[in-house]
């Protein structure tokens, strides 16, 4: 799969996720990706963490909890940049 | 005229962070004030009228308080609140003193026992401090008669000319047998229904505490009631639970008590009450037992009589801040009744803090560890330390040279919150190093949510696990095994 494809889908599922989450008729809103996500309460540090695992069992990649800790996301494009830069480092 | 009293707690969002989750908020039923509404029945019979509202169940918005509150027209209205609620408090006061009628109004409860001076600016007439029991029908009785009632011991006021005045000479109650039994008719009990209880689930609730007082002296308690351990008798429990199940149906109680556990032969005698009786009650132990007092043949008790729930408070499985926090808990008994008690089935919340004075990174994943090693915890619960002025740990966290941000953050957020708190030795970037550590390898692993599922099925329908996991989460879960244990590791 291509970078580009792949981004595209580590995006899609980070915008399923966090619509999900969301009470019924609440997820029908467009997700901006620089709309803030943890400090506006759409989602929390457990269900980032949550997130995070599904991502890693998706795309068979692993972050540290350094890593979790350190980063700073609150963002669908900090997410998905977070996440690209790990399948790059896998890639190559 | 009857004399009209509301009593109101002070309350807002809190672990549901967004409005579209409010029915996720718990909400627990404010005992306190049911307590206070049962005495003024007693003392003053057809002499007054007692409404207990909760200022974020009962109502939608403070236009739908306004509005009850002139269907209603108390003579006097008394707020409790935690220091949490401190602005709500205000805001309450506000509220009230704008409608322009001469209604008397009244704090109480925590915030205000321990910071009197404080409460007093919210803008109410005066404050009572410690239990209201006694102060507050003798308080009312005179309000009936048309006098003073500015010279009963316990109250606090702003005097014109001396400025604030706390009368002294307060007194805990010593019987505490003679109280009455809470009133559940001031309420309406339907409305808790529709939020989760202290175990998670929205079934009728029924609260009950029965002592006051504890005499350990663990520093980041308030110790409101004293350092006198005051129980009721078991037979007064008992009693007080088998009235609320023929009357109102109730089948699940939770226990609120500092030391439910602290006389052995008390608890036995409750156990052999309830185990003796054809009716089945659950019973939660939401504020703990001490671990350390109990052992399996009192644990194997426990459950006979119904207990579903219990939470064990570790703190920190350090010994060297057991000693500096004064709560000296016995690790190895604890471990093994947490072991034991979970193997009989039992769900068990283990709580701890992270963030005490001088806590290096070594002793705060130890404490991790520790949690970690024990298999089928359905709650382990991750703290940060919360300090409060006014307790011990407050005085020995400043002697550990930590810096608190002047705007009260270091205690307004819940439980878990980290925000920006850190502690000399365990700066805000550890500790959040510490939680995401926490959340991967504890709270959020496969191993653990299956083990607890399977404990969670023994008491909880498939509805309620959802909820008390879209709460723990704040995101609705829909399905357990495929949004949680799929795709955990
Ligand atoms: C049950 C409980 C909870 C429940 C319910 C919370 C609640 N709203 O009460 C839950 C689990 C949700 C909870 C959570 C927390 N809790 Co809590 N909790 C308790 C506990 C164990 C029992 C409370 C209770 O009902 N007591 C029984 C009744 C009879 O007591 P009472 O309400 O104080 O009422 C008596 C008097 O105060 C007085 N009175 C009370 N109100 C009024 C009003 C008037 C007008 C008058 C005249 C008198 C009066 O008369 C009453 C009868 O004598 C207390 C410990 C304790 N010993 O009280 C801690 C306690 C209240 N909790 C505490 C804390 C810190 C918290 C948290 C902030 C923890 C955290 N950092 O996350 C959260 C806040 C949650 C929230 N949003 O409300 C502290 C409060 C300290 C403070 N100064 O604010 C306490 C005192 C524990 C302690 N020993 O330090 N808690």
């Amino acid at each position: 799969m291509s970078r580009e494809l792949k981004k595209m889908e580590v995006e899609a599922i980070v915008e399923k996720f966090i619509k999900r989450g969301l009470m019924d008729g609440q997820g029908n809103f467009d997700l901006k990706a620089d709309s803030p996500l943890v400090s506006t309460g759409l989602i929390d540090s457990a269900g980032l963490v949550l997130l995070l695992s599904l991502l890693e069992k998706k795309f068979d990649i692993n972050f540290s909890v350094e890593e979790l800790a350190s980063a700073e996301l609150d963002t669908l494009s900090s997410i998905v940049s977070f996440v690209n830069e790990k399948l790059n480092q896998h890639v190559s | 005229m009857p004399i009209k009293v509301m009593l109101l707690e002070a309350a807002g969002p809190w672990l549901a962070s967004r409005p579209d989750m409010k029915d996720l908020e718990q909400i627990v039923l404010p005992h306190g004030l049911m307590q206070l509404s049962a005495d003024l029945k007693e003392h003053l019979g057809d002499k007054v009228q007692v409404a207990v509202r909760h200022s974020f169940g009962d109502y939608n918005s403070d236009q739908e308080l306004a509005a009850e509150l002139d269907r209603f027209d108390p003579d006097v209205v008394g707020i409790r609140g935690l220091h949490v609620y401190r602005k709500r408090f205000k805001e309450l006061a506000s509220l009230i003193k704008s409608r322009g009628k001469k209604t008397l109004l009244l704090a109480g409860g925590p915030f205000p026992t321990i910071s009197p001076r404080q409460a007093l600016q919210t803008g109410v007439d005066a404050v009572v401090i410690g239990e209201g029991d006694m102060v507050l029908p003798s308080l009312v009785q005179r309000l009936n008669d048309g006098k003073d009632f500015r010279d009963l011991p316990g109250i606090g006021y702003t005097h014109p000319g001396h400025g604030v005045v706390i009368n002294p000479g307060r007194r805990f109650l010593q019987d505490m047998n003679a109280l009455p039994f809470p009133d559940y008719d001031c309420l309406d009990l339907g409305r808790y229904e529709r939020y989760l209880t202290y175990g998670y689930n929205r079934r009728r609730q029924g609260v009950i505490l029965s002592s006051r007082g504890c005499p350990y002296r663990c520093a980041y308690c308030h110790n409101l009631f004293g350092s006198r351990f005051r129980p009721r008798s078991a037979d007064s429990v008992v009693a007080e639970m088998k009235l609320l199940n023929l009357e109102r149906g109730i089948k699940d109680f939770y226990f609120i008590d500092d030391g439910f556990n602290l006389d052995r032969t008390r608890v036995e005698r409750f156990c052999s009450l309830l185990s003796k009786q054809d009716e089945q009650f659950n019973l939660y132990f939401a504020n703990g037992l001490r671990a350390d007092l109990l052992d399996t043949k009192l644990v194997d008790m426990l459950v006979e009589a119904g207990m579903v729930w219990v939470t064990y408070a570790l703190e920190t499985a350090s010994n060297r801040l057991q000693r500096l926090i004064r709560k000296n808990l016995n690790l190895e008994k604890l471990k093994l009744v947490t072991e034991y008690t979970i193997s009989k089935g039992v769900m068990v919340n283990l709580c701890f803090m992270i963030g005490l004075p001088s806590e290096t990174k070594e002793e705060a994943l130890s404490t991790l560890r520790f949690v970690k090693a024990i298999q089928g915890l359905v709650l382990p619960m991750f703290f940060t330390v919360k300090y409060y002025p006014n307790t011990d740990i407050f005085r020995i966290g400043l002697e550990h040279g930590l810096n608190l941000p002047k705007d009260d953050s270091a205690f307004d957020a819940p439980y878990h919150d980290i925000g920006h708190f850190g502690t000399p030795t365990l700066p805000a970037g550890e500790i959040r190093e510490l939680y995401f550590r926490f959340l991967k390898e504890i709270f959020l692993s496969r191993p653990r949510l299956e083990q607890a599922m399977e404990i969670q099925g023994l008491h909880m329908t498939d509805q309620e696990i959802l909820d008390m996991y879209s709460l723990l989460l704040r995101r609705r879960i829909r399905d357990v095994e495929k949004e949680l244990i799929a795709v955990t590791k």
